[in-house]
């Protein structure tokens, strides 16, 4: 029962080879071809330079195997010889996302013992003992000699990514050199990967593993287009670039393909076939169809891939065909378990909780053995001393062999891909010397998503023993958090409760929840004049409310990157302004949005 | 389901394998071959604790022969 969920054996098991062995060869193969293409050009060669220059740069702060290297870089050409820097120099790199809130930053640093990061000029400040090393593109000489990278053995670490953890700090993966060479290897054997040079679109951010499956790609000699945060939230701007630089892979998760399809539909009738890397959250079924029709008329290739940080990336992959979403089969390589709680496998059909095992399997939580052993726990299956990772997910599986997604056993979500854990969220709320209790949960709204809503209790006044007169309101607690959670973690919509709602078992009874409300109007700030008034309007739609006033902040409201871009459109289509997601950004109050699009159109 | 991993009132081993990795395992199920018992059978939180104190570097430390 268990063999028919294991990835197909194309070669006798042994270790993949190493991505830097694998990128020597690529340069020795062909110099001259991009290895970037975009934005800042690198041919195989230079980046060959570029990388061994840097590394030896940080050899010298004491880079070595075992070492982590802080990289905090905006998207772009720098971050790839950034990357590759820090593997050539034998250490593992950990993403530190120059848009995170610093607090959240300096933990992260902390926590991975980070010593050294490789910077922009303009980046947050650092704490005094880290070094912060700026990264630039200056030209190599061409007669410098590049050293080979260092040598090192499958189970040094590769990189660390931060996840949310459910007791209010985040935790780091520690994943290794063998576990990403499998992956990659995986990827080839399964055919995901083309067996051809392919120009491949990096999309998802550094902090979210499936950035690895992309960036990766050059150590196989694959040319990469980098995307910047324009390109990949506007979609003429990324047609534009798919374009200009005949892109063949892109990767992207369900809420983003909602936002792009358009233009990508229009390309693909057009007959410029593209092969999506979709992963990061369930597909809808409406998704699944849709791409699936795509795929069927020939116009384009659109993959399901499945897998926790924890097994490094993807571990299980389905073209997506057929009337209905699942996660496929095991890469070649992972070991799939469907268990029960006495962890027999289950049978065909019946619901279990997924296991994975195989060389892709992580180190563990960086400084947490206790909850490492419980999660990698040994794998009675192999019974050969290795671990399988437990995921949380519950799947069961189907009678072609691949298997079906069917929900967290925990209180995990997926909120546009990033993997959040509420009960971090509600830590961190409940550190608000007001708030004497938390419940996050998510909530589907159907006009803007998924949202995070928030439920608090407010704590006992000192004194009198009056409670609610002293609950901090909204705002002070979406400045609370906002201080030390990413955005994507941010409450969309805060209710204040006299109690939490409880189960016979005395839990809080999520279900029982009232329905999250946004904010009452306040009187005066009716939005004024046609611009006003239309954008109100437009607001109200995307997102969800049935009032705007004109003082409305659009983050405060439950605004996001991919909201911003409809928001964008939809301005486009009634006035007729080309505007970027980035000026919504800078606008957030309605008022200053409408005066900003004025001026736009006057400068018409 | 219940998870046999996640429970606070039950009584679990710690195993070690050759690399000197660490697991949390449910006391009434067969440790699996290539591991051996380190601690237990004890509560949930007393098993944690004795991981905690006795595997401090979680990167794998074959022992000879590895």
């Amino acid at each position: 029962m268990t063999e028919l969920l294991e990835g197909p054996r194309h070669t006798a098991p042994g270790p993949a080879t190493d991505l830097l062995v694998r990128f020597q060869q690529a340069v020795a193969a062909t110099p001259d071809r991009h290895a970037v293409r975009h934005p800042d050009p690198l041919t195989f060669a230079e980046l060959d330079r570029q990388s061994a220059r840097l590394a030896r740069v940080l050899a010298g702060h004491g880079a070595a195997p075992g070492r982590h290297v802080g990289v905090s870089l905006p998207r772009g050409t720098r971050l790839v010889v950034a990357l590759l820097a820090v593997w050539r120099a034998g250490a593992a790199y950990v993403p530190l996302d120059p848009a995170y809130p610093p607090e959240r930053l300096h933990a992260m640093a902390r926590d991975a013992g980070v010593e050294v990061v490789l910077t922009d000029d303009g980046g947050p400040a650092w704490p005094r003992d880290v070094l912060s090393l700026p990264v630039t593109l200056t030209p190599a000489a061409p007669d410098a000699a590049a050293t080979p990278p260092v040598q090192v053995r499958a189970q040094d670490p590769a990189y660390v990514i931060h996840t949310s953890g459910s007791t209010g700090v985040p935790k780091g993966v520690e994943t290794t050199r063998g576990a990403v060479a499998s992956l990659v290897d995986g990827l080839e054997q399964a055919g995901i990967y083309d067996g051809q040079h392919r120009v491949v679109a990096w999309n998802a951010s550094m902090s979210f593993d499936a950035s690895v499956q992309q960036w990766a790609r050059v150590c196989r000699g694959d040319s990469l287009v980098v995307l910047d945060e324009a390109e990949r939230t506007q979609p003429e701007r990324l047609a534009a670039v798919l374009d200009e630089h005949g892109v063949h892979d892109l990767d992207l998760t369900p809420s983003h393909w909602h936002l792009l399809r358009e233009e990508l539909l229009a390309r693909a009738a057009a007959g410029r076939r593209l092969r999506l890397f979709v992963g990061g959250e369930p597909v809808p079924v409406h998704t699944w169809r849709e791409l699936a029709a795509e795929r069927e008329a020939g116009r384009l290739d659109a993959v399901n891939l499945y897998g926790p940080t924890e097994c490094t990336v993807d571990a299980t992959a389905a073209w997506i065909a057929g009337p209905a979403p699942h996660i496929g089969r095991p890469l070649p390589g992972v070991r799939a378990h469907v268990l029960d709680a006495a962890l027999r496998p289950v049978p065909l059909g019946e619901e279990g909780e997924l296991h994975l095992a195989g060389p892709q399997v992580a180190t563990g939580y960086l400084h947490r053995p206790a909850l490492t052993a419980a999660r990698f726990v040994a794998d009675p299956f192999a019974a050969d001393g290795t671990r399988m990772y437990r995921t949380g997910d519950r799947v069961r599986g189907r009678a072609d062999g691949s298997i079906e997604y069917l929900g967290r056993a925990d209180r995990q979500v997926k909120i546009r891909g990033y993997r959040v854990e509420l009960g971090e969220i509600e830590a961190s709320l409940a550190g608000h010397p007001g708030v004497a209790e938390a419940v996050v949960t998510l909530h589907r709204n159907a006009a803007a998503g998924e949202q995070l809503a928030a439920y608090y209790v407010a704590a006992p006044a000192s004194g009198d023993g009056g409670a609610a007169a002293d609950a901090p309101d909204a705002d002070a607690l979406r400045a609370h958090v906002g201080a030390v959670l990413p955005q994507f973690m941010l409450p969309a919509v805060y209710t204040v409760l006299d109690a939490m709602p409880l189960t016979v078992n005395g839990k809080v009874d999520v279900a029982a929840l009232p329905a999250p409300e946004p904010a009452p109007v306040a009187p005066g700030g009716v939005p004024e004049g046609e611009v006003e008034t239309l954008i109100a309007a437009v607001w109200a739609e995307v997102l969800g409310r049935p009032q705007i006033r004109s003082d409305d902040d659009f983050f405060a409201m439950g605004g996001h990157s991919l909201i911003a871009l409809r928001v964008v459109n939809r301005l486009k289509k009634k006035f007729g302004v080309a505007m970027s997601a980035r000026e919504v950004y800078r606008h957030p109050r309605l008022d200053d949005l409408a005066r900003h699009v004025e001026s736009l159109r006057a400068g018409r | 389901m219940s998870n046999p991993f996640e429970d606070p009132e039950g009584t679990y081993l710690v195993l070690v394998n050759q690399n000197r990795q660490h697991s949390l395992w449910p006391e009434h199920l067969e440790p699996p071959q290539g591991w051996t018992v380190a601690h237990g059978a004890d509560g949930y939180q007393a098993s944690l604790d004795y991981i905690e104190e006795h595997w401090r570097d979680l990167s794998p430390q074959p022992t000879a022969g590895h």
